[in-house]
């Protein structure tokens, strides 16, 4: 009997949650030009990326490096590039509603307020990364042209998109529930994020990073929020998928277990004043 | 005039640093972020040691002009971000209220402490890493200034739209982070009708090639180009600011001004 009340709340939750990210999607497509146009700067991102790397690779003489060509450098930072810049600043939500005392608002609600920011989080990302998507790799497309890609790994990739926006929400969220304890988290992030971006391969693969520092850095958890999946997303092959789909879990479950004791740690800290 | 900007400079920076955990929190998170894309240059000059004629000193050379320019530009002049927010929606009131130049005024109102990091980050990247003579850092402090000048003159035109377009924050954003992005590369990797545009309309070239040539050798040429460029992009933003203010729609705001 427990088990089943326990399985029915879980759904109840799991409902709750996806209606919440159904009308972010919903109400973010209202704004579908403006977002358009605040996404349009990964065009110049791309082109300044295509004439560094065209013009490495011209200087190194070789086809591949660290195992990608040219082309498939190009679509990497394509996918590198949706997988940071589709990431809204949860961070700097979650500071602002605990530094107003918003957050208070949210306790009695019948939602857990992680799980709220989440669905709210994966809403707009993924309609910001379709955008990204589109936008990226018309400039690949005009300036490197298509690499080999199956239709069918879409709904794999999909479900690592989900995974990574998850890994990165959490991550982002631990960062943005610091404010319980310090006024402005801007330096934390400013800190935590780019360790991310650079441990995480976000402007170059890691491996080409040096011998000693990519066998550290494969172990840390940043690749599996940038390197792996956006690899995965130009050499896909499902064995891979599997295996990444498996640790981007063990450390959503780890990551959430912490990011839900921060939470309530710092909710114990909370004074709200009526009114 | 230059008496003004200092007393609303010494008045910001009071403000600032009032919370003053945050002021260090956010001037060390910027210092530590700049380190973080100084690394990523030091990785990738590991495995490609010469990048069209450039070497990792010449990238350090780079990033501690652009940072110290951005310092300035918007550690001091901060609301030059937020210029086509203020204009569109009608909050330059309180400004033309006053006896001062509303531009100014507009400018000077406020200091923002995560880009003081970045005015620091780059004379310490300099001292750690780059053998400076005397007259380096004289050229290096002169390049430095004026390329901050083109920052700011090129946020304000591109703030400016919003008296044109109405609601522009996003193209404005859009338009100015252009130039960071294009600034923080050696502009060396681009070639045709790119640099044209990079000397004029995305004025990158001016900010990120020739304040580093000056301190890798010094021409009097360059130095001349450059304050030309400097004076020019300033007058232009000047112009283009005052004549669009003609335009301006008060919001008919009351707001108390902290």
């Amino acid at each position: 009997m427990y088990v089943n009340m326990r399985s029915m709340s879980l759904t109840s939750e799991a409902i709750k949650l996806f209606e919440i990210a159904r009308i972010t999607l919903r109400s973010r497509f209202r704004y579908l030009w403006d977002m358009i146009g605040s996404t349009l700067f990964l065009a110049v991102v791309m082109f300044v990326f295509n004439r560094l790397w065209t013009v490495t690779y011209a200087t190194g003489g070789s086809k591949t490096l660290a195992g990608f060509t040219l082309d498939q450098m190009i679509w990497y930072l394509v996918a590198t590039e949706t997988i940071i810049m589709s990431m809204t600043p949860i961070h700097r939500h979650i500071e602002r509603e605990i530094r107003e005392g918003d957050v208070a608002i949210r306790l009695n609600k019948p939602y857990s307020f992680l799980g709220f920011h989440w669905s709210v989080f994966i809403g707009e990302g993924l309609l910001k990364a379709g955008i990204l998507i589109l936008i990226g790799g018309s400039v690949a497309m005009a300036m490197n042209g298509p690499i080999p890609f199956q239709l069918l790994s879409v709904p794999a990739l999909f479900l690592t998109f989900l995974l990574t926006a998850t890994l990165s929400f959490l991550y982002g969220s631990m960062i943005g529930l610091l404010a319980f304890w310090t006024e402005d988290v801007t330096g934390f992030y400013f800190i935590f994020d780019r360790i991310k971006w650079l441990l995480g391969g976000f402007l170059m693969p890691i491996t080409l990073f040096p011998e000693w520092l990519f066998k550290i850095v494969e172990w840390m958890p940043f690749s599996l929020m940038i390197f792996r999946p956006a690899s995965l997303a130009v050499k896909f092959d499902w064995s891979t998928w599997a295996d990444l789909s498996m640790r981007q879990l063990a450390l959503i479950l780890f990551m959430g277990v912490i990011a839900q004791g921060v939470y309530r740690l710092g909710v114990r800290r909370l004074d709200v004043n009526g009114g | 005039m230059f008496r003004f900007m200092i007393a609303m400079m010494r008045t910001g920076f009071a403000s600032a640093i009032e919370y003053r955990a945050s002021f260090f929190t956010q001037v060390f998170g910027m210092m530590i972020n700049d380190s973080l894309w100084v690394a990523f240059w030091i990785l990738y000059f590991q495995r490609f040691p010469v990048l069209n004629g450039w070497g990792r000193e010449d990238l350090f050379v780079l990033w501690a002009v652009i940072t110290f320019s951005f310092g300035i530009a918007f550690g001091l002049f901060a609301q030059a971000l937020r210029l086509s927010e203020l204009i569109s929606h009608g909050q330059l009131d309180y400004y033309l209220a006053l006896p001062k130049n509303v531009l100014l005024h507009l400018l000077v109102g406020q200091i923002r402490p995560a880009n003081l990091g970045d005015l620091f980050f780059g004379p310490v990247l300099l001292m750690l890493f780059v053998d400076m003579s005397p007259m380096k850092w004289v050229w290096y402090l002169i390049g430095g200034v004026l390329g901050g000048l083109i920052y700011l003159s090129f946020f304000v035109m591109a703030g400016s739209l919003a008296f044109y377009v109405g609601s522009s924050e996003g193209i404005s954003s859009t338009i100015g982070n252009a130039l960071i992005h294009f600034s923080t590369y050696p502009t060396r990797i681009f070639d045709g009708w790119t640099r044209v545009l990079l000397f004029t309309l995305i004025p990158a070239g001016f900010i990120a090639e020739v304040p580093v040539d000056l301190v890798r050798r010094f021409e009097w040429a360059d130095l001349g180009l450059l304050l030309l460029a400097a004076v020019g992009f300033s007058s232009l933003a000047w112009w283009i600011f005052h004549r669009g203010l003609r335009r301006y729609e008060s919001g008919n705001l009351i707001a108390m001004r902290s």
